[in-house]
C-alpha cells in the first residue's frame, strides 16, 4: 500500500514531549540537537523500532489516514544507524544485498540478478563472495546505503549514518541517496551543517521537544542563532570562542627535543612510517577511512609493537618488557563513548583514583565534571543509561583527567553537539605549548587553526608532512584523498556574531 | 571479523566451496566413531594429506596433541589396566587388548580434533555460517525452526569475533587509562572487571543486530541461504575425491587382525 506522507502526532517517550513532525515523500529533514536530546531515540519510534508511550507515527495516502496492520513498516521506512561495522547482517557481500529481498518474498534466481546489479551500481561486484568485514568502512556503509535502498523504502532515516566517513566516502553515499531522492522522503539526523544545509528543511531537538526552523541555510549562517540551539553552524566552531572572540593563535614555543620518534617503523601491513614528534608539538593527523591513522596512534601509546623498526618514547627504545609510557601517553580511543569500564561517568572518569581519594575530592571532581558538561545528576547515572554524546563526554574527561605529557586524540569530536565541541576544542587551545597533541581527524577545520604541523596518511604510508599554515597548497592533494577542507573565506558575518 | 581460528591462505583446502568442506567434515566425523582397522589407517593418512595441503605449520597443532595425549593417558588407565574384582587396584596388571581399545580411542579422538582444527584454519566464519546453513535448508520444510537455528548459527559464527574484536578495544581502553597492576591478585581483579563492561557491550550489539534484521524484515523461519558463489570443477573433483576415500575405508576395515 503506498505511503505518501508521515505523520508524528504528540508523540511522548520519556525524555520525548508533545512531538509533531511530518514528512513527505520526496522531502529531506535535517534533525539536529544537543546531545542527549531525543534524536536517536525519535528516529526509532518512527522506524517502529520503540513503541511510543503516547501518540503515534501515522502513514498517510494523500491526506488518507492507513493502519500500520495493512503495511510493512521495515518496507516502508528503511534505518541505517552510524558506525558501518555494526550495520551488516549477511555472511557476504551478496547475501547482505539479498537478505532484504529474499525477505520480500522474492524468489531466489531474481534476488540473484538483483544483487549482482547491486554490486556493480556500488563498484563491490568482485567482492560478492567476500565477507562484509573484509571491506574498508566506506564501502561497507555504501553496501548497508544499496541494500537497504534495494528495498524500494518510502522513507529512510540516517542516524549520524554519514558521521564516520571521509568525504570521499560521503559523497559516494550521497550519490547513492540521489537516486531515489525523488520518491522518497528522508530525515538525517546529525551534527554536521555541511550535510544539514542540503536537506530542505530543519528540525531542532532540544530538552525533548522538537521546533521546525524552516530552511536550513538561513539558520546554519547565523552563528548567534546556531549557539542559541547548542548546534554547530557553517563557520569553523574554534574561529570564534564562546564570546564571539577570536581565540588566541599565537604560537608557543616549541621545543626541538625529540619526544616520539619511529625509526623506520613497520605495523604488519597496515603502517610504516619514519617520523619523530618534538616537545610541546601540535600535530594534526588526517587521512582517508582505513589508511592507518589509528594504528599510528595506537603504536605511539605502544599498544602495538613494531614488526620492523624501533620505537623510542622520551629518548627509550620502547619494548615489549620495558614499557611504562602509560602516565605520560594518554590515548582517547574513537568511539571512546562505546568502550567506558567504569559504573557510571564518575567512575568512568576517576577509575585510578582509590575510594578514599574519590571520597575526598567529591566537590573537586564534580566541579571538574561540570566543566565538561557532566552535571551531579548525569555523573551518578549508570553509562547505558547516558546518550551516546554524554558517554563520549565523560571518555574525554577521563582522557584529560590526569595530564599526560602526550596527548593522542583519535576524533574526538565525532558524536559532540556544538558546547562539547567547544569545551574540547578551548580546552586543547590552553593545552596547546604545555603538552604534545597528536590529533586525528578527517575534517580539517578542527585543527586549521590550532595544529602545529600537518600530517596526510594515505594507504598507511605518510605522504605529507607540512606547517600547518601551509595546508592551502595542498588544498587539491588534501581534498583528493577525502579530507573536508575549510571553504576559502569561511568567516561569519559579523552581525551574525554581535546581533 | 573473520579472525580467531580462522587462517586466511591460498591452499586448494581454503579455495574449496564451504558447502564440501562442511559435508566432508560431517561424513569423515561420522565414518571415523565407527571405522576400525584398516579404516582408521585410512583415515589417519587422509588427514595427513589434507594437513600438508592447508599449508598450516605444526604450531598450530601442537596444543591438540597435548588435549589428546591426556585423553588418551585417561582411556589407556580406565581401559589398560586390569584387575580381578577380589584384588586390590594396586595388584592389578597392564592388558594389551585394553591398551589398544585406548589407543584406537585416542587415534579417533585426534582424528576428529584435526579435521575440525583444519576445518576451522581454511573455512571464515561467514563461510562456516553459509556451510552449515546449506545443510540445514532442507530441515526447513520440515519445521521453521530450522531456519531460525541456521540463523542463529550463522549468526553466532559472525558475531563471536566481533566480539572478540569487542574485547580486544576494551582491553586497549583499560589499558590508555593506565598500566594494570603487575601483581596477580590485582591483575585478575582488574580483568574481573571488565567482565561486566564486555557483558554490556555484547547486550548492545546483539540488540543492535536484532534492529538490523527487524529493519530488513526478518520474520522467523524466513531464512534462506543466498549462495552465489559458483560450484567449480576444482569443487566436483573434491567431492570424487572424497567419495572415492570414504569408499576405500568401509572396503578396508574388516581387513585386517584387530577389530574394535
Amino acid at each position: 500500500m503506498p505511503v505518501d506522507e508521515l505523520q508524528g502526532i504528540d508523540i511522548e517517550y520519556r525524555l520525548l514531549h508533545n512531538i509533531h513532525f511530518s514528512l513527505k515523500r520526496g522531502e529531506v529533514l535535517a534533525l539536529m540537537g544537543p546531545n542527549g536530546s531525543g534524536k536517536s531515540t525519535l528516529a526509532r519510534i518512527i522506524a517502529g523500532l520503540t513503541l511510543p508511550a503516547s501518540g503515534e507515527v501515522i502513514p498517510l495516502d494523500h491526506g488518507k489516514k492507513l493502519s500500520w496492520q495493512n503495511i510493512e513498516r521495515w518496507q516502508t521506512i528503511g534505518f541505517i544507524g552510524q558506525h558501518p561495522r555494526r550495520q551488516t547482517i549477511g555472511a557476504t557481500v551478496a547475501e547482505e544485498l539479498g537478505f532484504g529481498l529474499l525477505n520480500q518474498g522474492h524468489k531466489v534466481s531474481e534476488v540473484r540478478l538483483r544483487v549482482q546489479q547491486l554490486a556493480h551500481e556500488i563498484g563491490l561486484e568482485k567482492q560478492l563472495n567476500q565477507s562484509p568485514s573484509s571491506l574498508s568502512g566506506g564501502e561497507r556503509q555504501r553496501l548497508v546505503f544499496a541494500a537497504v535502498l534495494a528495498l524500494k523504502p518510502s522513507f529512510l532515516i540516517l542516524d549520524e549514518s554519514l558521521t564516520m566517513l571521509d568525504s570521499r566516502s560521503q559523497e559516494r553515499c550521497l550519490r547513492l541517496l540521489n537516486t531515489r531522492a525523488a520518491d522518497m522522503g528522508q530525515i538525517w539526523i546529525t551534527h554536521d551543517p555541511e550535510l544539514a544545509v542540503k536537506a530542505d528543511r530543519l528540525l531542532i531537538m532540544r530538552d525533548g521537544r522538537m521546533q521546525d526552523l524552516g530552511e536550513p541555510s538561513g539558520v546554519l549562517n547565523n552563528t548567534r542563532v546556531c549557539r542559541e540551539y547548542s548546534i554547530r553552524s557553517l563557520f569553523p566552531d574554534s574561529t570564534f570562542d564562546e564570546n564571539g572572540k577570536k581565540p588566541d593563535t599565537k604560537k608557543k614555543k616549541i621545543t626541538q627535543k625529540n619526544i616520539l620518534e619511529w625509526e623506520k617503523t613497520q605495523y604488519s601491513s597496515r603502517l610504516e612510517i619514519s617520523q619523530k614528534v618534538k616537545a610541546f608539538e601540535f600535530i594534526g593527523i588526517v587521512g582517508p577511512s582505513g589508511s592507518g591513522k589509528s594504528t599510528l596512534l595506537e603504536s605511539a601509546a605502544a599498544l602495538i609493537k613494531p614488526d620492523t623498526g624501533t620505537y623510542y618514547a622520551f629518548g627509550q627504545e620502547i619494548t615489549k618488557t620495558k614499557n611504562d609510557l602509560r602516565q605520560k601517553v594518554r590515548l582517547l580511543l574513537q568511539e571512546p563513548g562505546e568502550y567506558q569500564i567504569g559504573r557510571n561517568a564518575y567512575h568512568e572518569v576517576f577509575y585510578l583514583q582509590s575510594r578514599r581519594i574519590k571520597k575526598e575530592r567529591f566537590n573537586e571532581n564534580m566541579e571538574y565534571l561540570k566543566a565538561f558538561g557532566i552535571p551531579e545528576n548525569l555523573a551518578n547515572r549508570p553509562l547505558e543509561n547516558l546518550s551516546g554524546g554524554e558517554r563520549q563526554k565523560a571518555a574525554i574527561a577521563a582522557a584529560l583527567e590526569s595530564l599526560p605529557e602526550v596527548l593522542l586524540l583519535d576524533e574526538p569530536l565525532i558524536g559532540l553537539d556544538l558546547n562539547g565541541r567547544l569545551y574540547i576544542q578551548s580546552f586543547l587551545r590552553e593545552m596547546k605549548g604545555k603538552i604534545s597533541i597528536l590529533y586525528v581527524t578527517h575534517d580539517l577545520s578542527e585543527i586549521t587553526d590550532i595544529a602545529d604541523r600537518l600530517w596526510l596518511i594515505e594507504n598507511g604510508r605518510l605522504k605529507l608532512d607540512c606547517l600547518m599554515e601551509d595546508w592551502f597548497k595542498h588544498r587539491e592533494q588534501l581534498q583528493r584523498a577525502g579530507i573536508h577542507c575549510p571553504k576559502a573565506n569561511q568567516q561569519p558575518e559579523q552581525e551574525n556574531i554581535t546581533n | 571479523m573473520d579472525a580467531g581460528l580462522y587462517l586466511p591462505g591460498e591452499s586448494i583446502l581454503h579455495k574449496l566451496d564451504s558447502r564440501l568442506k562442511t559435508g566432508s567434515l560431517v561424513a569423515v566425523s561420522f565414518l571415523t566413531t565407527m571405522a576400525h582397522g584398516l579404516g582408521l589407517f585410512s583415515l589417519s593418512v587422509g588427514i595427513l594429506v589434507l594437513f600438508f595441503l592447508s599449508g598450516l605449520s605444526f604450531r598450530r597443532i601442537r596444543s591438540l596433541f597435548l588435549a589428546v595425549a591426556i585423553l588418551g593417558l585417561f582411556y589407556a588407565v580406565a581401559l589398560g589396566w586390569y584387575w580381578d574384582e577380589s584384588w586390590h587396584f594396586w595388584r592389578g596388571y597392564w592388558s594389551t587388548e585394553g591398551l589398544i581399545q585406548a589407543g584406537i580411542i585416542m587415534l579417533r579422538i585426534g582424528i576428529i580434533f584435526i579435521l575440525t582444527r583444519l576445518y576451522m584454519a581454511v573455512t571464515s566464519p561467514s563461510d562456516q555460517g553459509l556451510g552449515i546453513a546449506y545443510f540445514f535448508t532442507p530441515l526447513t520444510r520440515i519445521t521453521p525452526k530450522a531456519a531460525d537455528f541456521s540463523l542463529l548459527i550463522t549468526l553466532t559464527l559472525r558475531f563471536l569475533p566481533l566480539l572478540i574484536e569487542e574485547a580486544g578495544m576494551l582491553y586497549k581502553a583499560r589499558l590508555a587509562k593506565g598500566n594494570i597492576p603487575q601483581n596477580t591478585g590485582k591483575r585478575i581483579i582488574e580483568l574481573a572487571n571488565l567482565l561486566l563492561p564486555l557483558l554490556s557491550i555484547t547486550l548492545r550489539r546483539a540488540e543492535e543486530l536484532a534492529d538490523n534484521l527487524l529493519t530488513r524484515g526478518y520474520v522467523s523461519g524466513g531464512y534462506r541461504v543466498l549462495g552465489i558463489k559458483e560450484w567449480e570443477k576444482r569443487d566436483s573433483i573434491g567431492t570424487a575425491v572424497l567419495l572415492v576415500w570414504l569408499a576405500i575405508t568401509i572396503l578396508i576395515q574388516n581387513v585386517g587382525v584387530y577389530s574394535y
